[in-house]
């Protein structure tokens, strides 16, 4: 079911020239036609490629990266070394096809691109893993994914590639097109309904920093007296989400914890200040 | 711990391991070197074991101050008994015996809030402890004899603490004010009619002591948790330098100076990078314990080995012992097969899922396949597909020449699913 028919050309996009041209060498070695390799999404000449894109950037980084790709027409497959659950949930949701995580060999990047070429999702084992466990955690009630959905994650889950998924459930390529395109809309409406806001990712990537309330409410240019609202929202949020949860845990620590698993810490581009330039290259 | 199981030291953590893959994927017990002996130098530090960051919780002294306020507290109840010594002088003992017992079941209260919060910055606490301390100080008053003597410390011990919590809790704001000015009013008014010496020293120490507290916390969780940040970032720093400058330095130094990237190294720089991206993602998704954490080490290991395998574990409950046990074998002997017959960068996924009364495993290789009725499963394999199936288990494996290979484990054996 993999696209070997007509090889998309692909655009690859990443910070680190290196690893981008070495990805991009790897493809052209397997016969595909590799258009352009850029270090950032602002850079792309041509709308409408197949994109493989790093998910940390210099300007556009991570799900705004990928929403900018998207509404050139691209059809993008996100990978990335770092990413942490929730944040691959996010670019889903925003509309990736598929993610691959850095670490994988070239035959995973090759399948992926010829399974979104011809299927227009690509399932990894880990991606359907989070998806349901998302699921699980997050019911959307009746309007959620059905039992051919979930029996369709359950089995990429356990290794089998598109082709073996849909044989083994008995589904035709279009039920089983029809059941991916139904886990990547409601994967998206879950997340629509759960995720902070915009606002309230910047307050818990700041007190995740450790950064006071004052100090907090001076980067956000808010008042002091409202970070404790921002905060009781953020725990309602990370409440309704994590059942395990205890009700009684403070607001602070709820943002702090929420930070840490979304990795929200990086996502204004803010990591903790350390100064490498105090590292000295001698011995120890 | 059976003697077919040793510890092994991955990535400075120790882990156990079967004892036959180690010396398969090349690892020596006693020696943590790696993967032959051309291999690059690996500047290994005597930190203590610590593999990924893992921040303090930055506000560790202010939960400390709460949970010494709430030890202070608890003292301060059982002070409220002593007033009991002067049983006959009392007016009315028995408004002291209530009044010590419930101060005792607030201090409880307040120490079962704390314990889970591990903060005083909590208004509910703050008020409940205000009112408390307000109705201690009146029933106090009415309990008392005349010259107030015999009561008097024992509550002022009472509200030094309260103020305290009021100071701690509520920081520099109005609120916090007006609640010191009410509890100062009613303790003038317990102390009428007036000693003026003694009313003047009781106001003017609690108002410094008050007016120190504010100092203390200058801005809202301020001064209190600047060590704790300093700390934090400092830790973060040296182990920053030490991932970079053990592991990262002397593999990117060799990529400059022209080294070939032979086998090796390139296993090695696999090593480092996995090292260097679980001290970024922060090992989140780690289990901890049981035979999510059995399965993930045995991953890490044929991880550290080159082979790029992905897992899956939906892990409710863990399996009776034996059948861990047996199947982590399995799985072993497993990833051992794909990593003695396909190429090191050949992907791999391991899947898991236990109820605890059922399990299955999965073993999933994109790599050579055999054509099925050609191949006897080696020694290793039959004898612990053996061991599974002793165990009321099921080894199924079915594999195509360039389709990989899937090995998958299912227990117990359910009715009408074949047994290979």
């Amino acid at each position: 079911m993999t696209g070997q028919r007509r090889r998309p050309a692909v655009v690859v996009i990443d910070d680190h020239p290196v690893t981008g041209a070495g990805l991009a060498a790897q493809l052209s070695q397997q016969g595909f036609d590799v258009a352009a390799v850029i270090t950032a999404v602002e850079e792309l000449a041509a709308p409408g490629d197949m994109v493989v894109c790093d998910l940390r950037l210099p300007g556009r980084s991570g799900p705004d990266a990928i929403g900018f790709l998207i509404e050139r027409g691209c059809r993008v497959l996100a990978t990335s070394g770092v990413a942490m659950p929730e944040e691959i949930l996010d670019v889903i949701a925003i509309g990736a096809r598929g993610f691959v995580p850095k670490t994988a060999p070239i035959p995973v990047f090759i399948r992926a691109i010829g399974d979104v070429a011809s299927l227009s999702y690509f399932v990894s084992a880990e991606l359907a893993h989070l998806i349901l466990a998302d699921a699980e955690l997050r019911p959307l009630g009746p309007c959620d994914i059905g039992r051919v959905e979930r029996a369709v994650l359950r089995q990429f889950e356990q290794g089998d590639d598109a082709g073996e998924v849909a044989a083994s459930i008995g589904l035709s390529r279009d039920a089983f097109s029809s059941a991916l395109s139904s886990i990547w809309d409601r994967a998206a409406a879950r997340r629509a309904r759960f995720r902070p806001s915009p606002r309230e990712r910047q307050l818990m990537s700041l007190v995740a920093q450790g950064y006071t309330h004052k100090e907090v409410a001076a980067r956000m240019s808010i008042t002091v007296m409202t970070v404790p609202g921002y905060l009781k929202s953020v725990k309602e949020k990370y409440l309704a989400t994590h059942p395990d949860v205890p009700g009684s845990v403070s607001p602070l620590t709820a943002a702090r914890k929420w930070a840490e698993e979304t990795g929200a810490r990086s996502i204004d581009g803010e990591w903790p200040d350390v100064d490498i330039s105090s590292f000295t290259a001698g011995t120890r | 711990m059976s003697a077919k199981w040793r510890m092994c030291e991955v990535n400075g953590v120790f882990r156990r391991i079967p004892a036959v893959q180690l010396s398969l994927i090349g690892y020596r017990a006693s020696t943590p070197k790696k993967l032959g002996g051309g291999g690059p130098p690996t500047a290994r530090s005597g930190r203590p074991a610590r593999s990924r960051m893992a921040p303090a919780f930055p506000g560790q002294s202010r939960a400390g101050l709460a949970e010494g306020m709430a030890w202070a507290r608890l003292g301060s109840a059982f002070l409220q008994f002593v007033p009991l010594l002067y049983f006959s002088r009392l007016r009315l003992p028995w408004l002291i015996i209530a009044v010590a017992l419930s101060a005792l079941l607030e201090a409880w209260w307040l120490q079962r809030r704390v314990w889970v919060r591990r903060t005083l910055r909590d208004p509910v606490l703050v008020g409940v402890d205000a009112v408390f301390c307000l109705g201690l100080i009146m029933a106090a008053r009415a309990a008392g004899p005349g010259g107030l003597n015999d009561v008097l410390p024992v509550a002022f011990c009472f509200m030094f603490v309260t103020v305290g919590i009021v100071g701690f809790g509520l920081g520099q704001s109005w609120y916090g004010v007006l609640v010191f000015a009410v509890l100062t009013v009613a303790w003038a008014f317990m102390t009428f009619p007036p000693d003026g010496l003694r009313l003047a020293s009781d106001l003017l120490s609690l108002g410094l002591y008050y007016a120190l507290i504010l100092f203390l916390t200058h801005e809202p969780g301020g001064q209190v948790a600047v060590p704790d940040r300093d700390a934090d970032l400092a830790r973060e720093r040296d182990l920053a330098f030490h991932e970079i400058h053990g592991h990262l330095l002397p593999i990117v130094d060799a990529v400059a100076a022209g080294t070939a990237m032979s086998g090796p190294w390139m296993a090695l720089a696999a090593r480092e990078a996995a090292r260097a991206r679980r001290l970024i993602v922060g090992g989140q998704t780690e289990p901890k314990a049981g035979f999510a954490k059995l399965l993930s080490d045995l991953r890490d290991v044929f991880a550290e080995a080159g082979m790029a395998v992905t897992a899956v574990f939906r892990i409710e409950a863990d399996p009776p012992g034996e059948i861990a046990e047996a199947v982590t074998h399995t799985v072993c002997e497993a990833l051992t097969n794909v990593l003695k017959h396909t190429d090191s960068r050949c992907e791999v996924h391991l899947f898991a899922e236990s109820t605890g009364r059922r399990l299955e495993v999965v073993v999933r290789d994109r790599g050579a396949g055999f054509e099925p009725g050609t191949v006897t499963p080696g020694y290793g394999l039959a004898s612990t597909y053996e061991e599974v199936r002793r165990l009321g288990g099921a080894v199924q494996v079915r594999s195509a020449p360039g389709g990989g290979t899937r090995v998958r484990i299912l227990w117990p054996l359910a009715d009408g699913e074949p047994a290979r």
